[in-house]
Parts: C-alpha cells; structure tokens; sequence
C-alpha cells in the first residue's frame, strides 16, 4: 500500500513537472523570439555609429534568426544571441543570462558569489597564480603566486589556452581571455567545491579540492549590473609611498577613495593599482581624477549617436600634486581604461605594467523579456587627444614583464619599477627645485 | 548618472519661457503660411496660461515631481524652487545615487552632488544658470531673445502646433511648438551644452492644470539620446515664503 501510494505520489509529480514543462515550452519560444527582436534592434537602432562600421546587420540577422529559433537550451539561446553581437567585433556588447542575477532576484543587497581567493594570469605562457587573497581558501591551503595551474575541476587549462589562442586575438586580448575564462570557472556558491591541479615551485605536480568561501569586499548594486564585490586596499610602500589598489569605479566607493588619496598627502609618490580594475562610472573617473589636479582638466569624451557627452575634471580640495603613478594589465578594463589613459595623455600619471586590451565603450543595461540582460555600448570613448581607446588598449610608459621566478621570490616587479619611477621623479624635481635656486 | 544632472539642468532650460541652449536639430516645419507671426503667438501663450497679471502676482514658486525613467520606472524626486528676481533652486534625489542640488542666490551659481562634491560655477555655466534663474522669463523674451521666427506648423501628436524659433543674443536658441487651438507650449527642442556635453533634446509639455490662474505643465517627457525621463508635478505652490538662505552657496566641503 506504501508502495503504491509512493509510485501515485511519484506518477502525480511527473505528470505535474510534464504539464509545467509543455505549458512552458510555448512561453519561453515567444519569449527568447522577443527577446532576439528586442537585442538586434536594439544594435540597430541606438549603436553609436548608424552604419556599425560597415557591418551588414541584416544579413547577422538572416543568418542567426534561424538558428536562434532552433536553439534546444537556454545555454545555446544565450550563446548565439552572443555570438551574434560579437559579429560586431566591439566591447561592451552582450546578453548577460538571468543566472547572473541570483542574487538582484533575491534583493537582500548580499552576493551569494563565493571564492577560493588566486587570481591566474598568463606568465610566461602558463596560466599562474599572480595574487592570493589574504585569509582565503587557498591562502590557508598554502597556495603561492608562481605556482601553475594546470586543471580546474579536470578541465585542463593547457587546451583551454588553446581554444583561446585558436581566435587569433592580439596577445593581450588573449591574455585577457584567460583570466576571464579561469575568474568564472574559479567562482560559485559558498560552500561548492572547486579541485586544482597545480605546479609548486619545484614544478611538483599536486592537487587540492577547495571550498569556495564568501570574499572580504563590499556587494555594491550598480545599475543592472551582476551585484559586484568592491575591494579596497591601502597601504604605504618603500620610502611611504602611497598604495591604493581598487577593482571597480563606482560611487559607494568614492569617498573611500578619496579618503585614501588625502591620507597620502605627505607621500613622495602615490601608486595607483588599477590592474584587475573591470572599470565602472565614468563620473566617478572624473571625480577621483579630482584628487590629483589643481586645475581643470579633461578625461576625454564620448560620442554618441546624437550629441557628445565631455568628461571635465574638477579639482577637489586637498588635491594631491605629487608624482603619479597608474599600473595596468590585461584585467584594467573600460573605465579604468579610460582613466589610466587620459591621466597619461594629461601628463598627470606615467602608466605602468602591461597594455591593456581597449575594451572602452561606455554603454547601458536593459532588461531582457527572458530576464537576461542586455549591454550595449552607447557611445565611442576618445581620449583629450581624440584618439579612439576601442581596440587599441592603454600602452605603458614603462612596460613590465612578470616572471614566475619573481613571483615565487614573493615580488612584485610592477610595484619595484613604480616605486623607481616614482623616486626618479622625485630626484628630478628636486634637482630642477634646486638649479632654479641656484 | 552623471547624464542626470544634465538633465535637470535641461529640465530647466526649456521650461515654458526659458531657454538658454543653441539649437542644431532642427525639425523640419512644414511649408504652411501661418497665419500669424511669432511676436504674436508668443503674446498668445502668455494669455493663454492665464495672462500678464496673473503671471505677474506670482513672486516666488516651489514645485516637487517626480522622476520616471522609460522602461525603469521610478527614478527619484526633484524639487525646484525660484524667487523674484533671479534665484534659483533645484533638488533632485536619485536612487542608489543621492542628492544633487544646484542653486542661484542672485550672484553666486552653484551645484553640488555626490560625485563632484560642491562646486562653484563660473563662465558660461554661471551664465546659463543665471538666464535659468530669471523670474517669470516667458513674460520677458523680448529682452530674453534678439530674433524670434515663426518657421512653419507641424504636428506635435495629433495637434497642430505653430513652430517658432527664439535665437539668444549669444546665438543660442530653441524651437518651440505652440498649439494653435489653445497656444499652450506643447514641445520645445534644444541642444543642450554645457561642461557635461552637448545632446539634443525634446521636451513635450502636457496636462496643463490651473495654479492660481496660471496654466501649469503637470508632465513633461524629456528624450535626450538613450534616455527618457518623464517629471510628474505631485505639488505646486506659489508665493510660498522662502528663506533666501536656501538659495545660497552651502558651506559643507566634499566627502
């Protein structure tokens, strides 16, 4: 009788999630054909240049209606609708697919999104840890940068770099294709589990199952964007060079950083670490570029399908007027582009580090009928000088290159050179003080 | 949202009777022969929203919208407040970013917000401001524009409207769209520059309603490129008492 009970209990069930899946299926056709509608006329309509460099949007459209209607999975729907926006061969397009949201759905202001702590860079063509966050899973698993990641949960990272190297990008763009591929695959719910394949430093093959762990950082909401987690972290280095080191731009954070810049008035020099920065608001570029001017001045400017918009600098009180200096890599994205850029330009910082891979178009989220969201560039960024950053990158004063060697000695080569910089500058200012005097 | 407060400064610019922008995007008006000129229908729609006396016996106003983005829904709240002569008040209070204000005392243009902190306003954004802040403005284009042009008629939605365009002594100007049953001010067009940039944009006037004798636009739609932001009029008041002090320079320094 129990038997029978739990076989009607289990045959109701089924039926049950049968009739939700056929009364879903109709719903969700119409809505991905919306919500395709919805994305490339959206291109069409409010890109930045009415001719999309030449592209035949149409025939984008000819070619992926079909197969977006064909598509079996959400997985396939969402990748389409993104490989048909990267037709365009520009930043700061894409759908991002409702899973991202989790936690904007449950709209408790908390991300749920939980980490080992390694960041992994290509260094010297293998994918290496470079950073390992204070007190995180694999801090305390004693993991060390220099140390090389060979697989993540089995999936080998030596063919992952080949599928990225098969694209044919710029080394920098590949560069960056890897970190950004590893940051995902890395993150997940606190809790999950993630299994590293690594080489120590005696290349000593080990592997180590970590449980990912909630991240130290403020969730910050920005718009529609994925709630993401602020850092901020200041210290002095040699000779009380100021350190300030942050991954996003954006308003919550602001007086923090300004803040920060203050306590550093009395520095030789202030190091800015923008690398892994992904960018943020604009105004908040302007804001703290604020901090480091006396004067007036420009980051630059957009322009958009009708009208331009400016990026003035106002000065902020207790502006800091000593030597500045901006490290950038493959992870300095967007905004932080565009600042690192335009302080370049403007004099008012020397760059250094690795280039970065000019993904600069500043652009605006809306919510999809499926619930996924679409970015979408808006305008075209031009630095003081005109020149367009899309494409291009930001290009050090002062190129650095990582060792693993170096990273495994506990150094940190981009910091040493900007602390060089920074003390050389001061030498020459004191030199030029001094003939004047004379 | 640094586009927002250039916005509200838009907001302002094109209220009925105010304008301060150079004009580029022009519409195209029809080739109809209006039966009327432009210094004409300008004294027209100052009748038609209640006349010179009735304007005239307003000497201060403070009004509170508020503030819907298309497709986003509720945006915030902005209260703006002026005083005869030439003194100004703008209040806005924006989700997730705070509030930006920016004021007139008569001498001294000022804004603060959370981004850029508080700042004095000097050259040509002073001056736009001051032309923002001047009381009464629609009874005064006279010495407000050096050339108005009635340029044609056009449809503003289902309505006919005469299409005059005022042009500043500095060479800004506005098209402006006035209905020709009722003369009221349906759609104004500008481009709007200032430090934050230059953008087109279009505002549509609509649900008049009486406010001590003086017609008053309860919506305006404003589009500028990617974005349209709708202002609902929840209170409007006239000669209400206000503390000079409110228009005045804050003293507290940035964050």
């Amino acid at each position: 009788m129990m038997r029978l009970r739990c076989r009607l209990i289990h045959a109701v069930a089924a039926l049950a999630l049968i009739s939700q899946v056929l009364l879903a299926q109709q719903p969700i056709a119409e809505l991905r054909r919306q919500t395709f509608e919805i994305v490339w006329t959206t291109v069409k309509e409010k890109h930045f240049d009415p001719n999309l460099n030449g592209l035949d949007w149409e025939a984008v459209r000819r070619q992926y209606a079909p197969r977006v209607a064909a598509a079996g999975t959400d997985d396939e729907f969402y990748k389409l609708l993104n490989d048909m926006l990267r037709e365009l061969k520009q930043s700061h397009f894409a759908v991002i697919p409702p899973s991202f949201y989790v936690d904007e759905e449950k709209g408790d202001g908390q991300s749920s999104r939980a980490e080992v702590g390694v960041t992994v860079q290509l260094i010297e063509g293998r994918p290496t840890i470079t950073r390992v966050e204070q007190d995180s899973p694999a801090f305390f698993a004693n993991f060390r940068p220099g140390f090389i990641v060979t697989h993540i949960d089995g999936e080998s990272l030596d063919v992952l770099k080949q599928k990225i190297a098969a694209r044919k990008e710029r080394s920098v763009v590949q560069a960056s294709l890897l970190l950004r591929s590893v940051r995902p695959r890395l993150r997940g719910e606190a809790g999950t589990t993630v299994t590293l394949r690594y080489l120590d430093e005696n290349d000593a093959p080990h592997t180590v199952t970590l449980t990912r762990q909630r991240p130290d950082g403020q969730a910050i909401r920005f718009g529609d964007v994925p709630t993401p987690l602020a850092r901020v972290e200041t210290r002095r280095l040699t000779s009380e060079i100021g350190y300030l080191r942050f991954n996003l731009f954006l308003l919550p954070l602001l007086a923090q950083l300004r803040q920060a810049v203050r306590s550093f008035r009395d520095a030789p020099g202030i190091v800015l670490d923008l690398r892994g920065n992904c960018g943020g608001e604009v105004a908040v570029t302007t804001s703290l570029a604020g901090m480091f001017y006396t004067v007036r001045a420009s980051l630059g400017t957009t322009r958009l399908r009708q009208g331009e918009l400016y990026r003035p600098v106002f000065p902020q009180p207790e502006a800091y007027t000593g030597p500045l200096v901006i490290l950038t890599d493959e992870g300095t994205f967007s905004a932080a582009e565009t600042f690192a850029v335009a302080m370049q330009e403007n004099g008012r910082a020397k760059i250094v580090g690795s280039s970065t891979i000019g993904g600069a178009l500043p652009s605006a989220i809306e919510k999809l009928p499926t619930g996924a969201r679409l970015q979408f560039a808006i305008g075209e960024y031009r630095t003081p000088k005109g020149i367009v950053l899309e494409g291009r990158g930001v290009q050090p004063d002062e190129r650095v290159e990582v060792t693993r060697r170096a990273l495994l000695a506990g150094r940190d080569p981009v910091i040493e050179k900007a602390v060089l910089v920074i003390l050389e500058q001061q030498r020459q200012m004191k030199s030029s003080l001094k003939s004047r005097a004379q | 949202m640094k586009t927002l407060s250039q916005i509200l400064f838009v907001l302002i610019c094109l209220a009925p009777g105010v304008s301060v922008e150079a004009q580029t995007a022009e519409s195209a008006a029809k080739e109809k022969k209006p039966p009327i000129t432009a210094e004409e229908v300008l004294e027209r729609n100052i009748a038609a929203i209640g006349g010179r006396p009735a304007i005239e016996k307003s000497t201060s106003y403070c009004l509170k919208a508020t503030l819907e983005m298309h497709g986003r829904g509720a945006l915030g709240t902005l209260e703006v407040c002026g005083k005869a002569p030439d003194k100004l008040l703008v209040l806005s209070t924006i989700d997730r970013v705070g509030v930006m204000k920016q004021g007139y005392d008569g001498k001294t243009g000022w804004s603060q917000d959370p981004y850029q902190g508080l700042r004095i306003l000097e050259g040509a954004e002073l001056e736009k401001l001051r032309l923002q802040a001047i009381f009464n403005a629609e009874l005064t284009w006279r010495e407000l524009f050096a050339r108005v042009e009635l340029t044609g008629m056009e449809k503003v939605g289902e309505k006919e409207a005469y299409v005059v365009r005022l042009t500043g002594k500095d060479g800004f100007s506005v098209t402006r769209y006035y209905d020709t049953a009722t003369f009221l001010l349906l759609r104004a067009d500008a481009v709007d520059e200032g430090p934050q940039g230059r953008l087109p944009v279009e505002t549509r006037y609509s649900d008049y309603r009486d406010l001590d004798g003086v017609k008053v636009a309860h919506q305006w739609t404003q589009k500028m490129p990617m974005t349209e932001i709708v202002f609902k009029i929840t209170e409007a008041k006239n000669n209400t008492p206000i503390d000079d002090a409110r228009f005045a320079k804050p003293s507290n320094a940035n964050p």
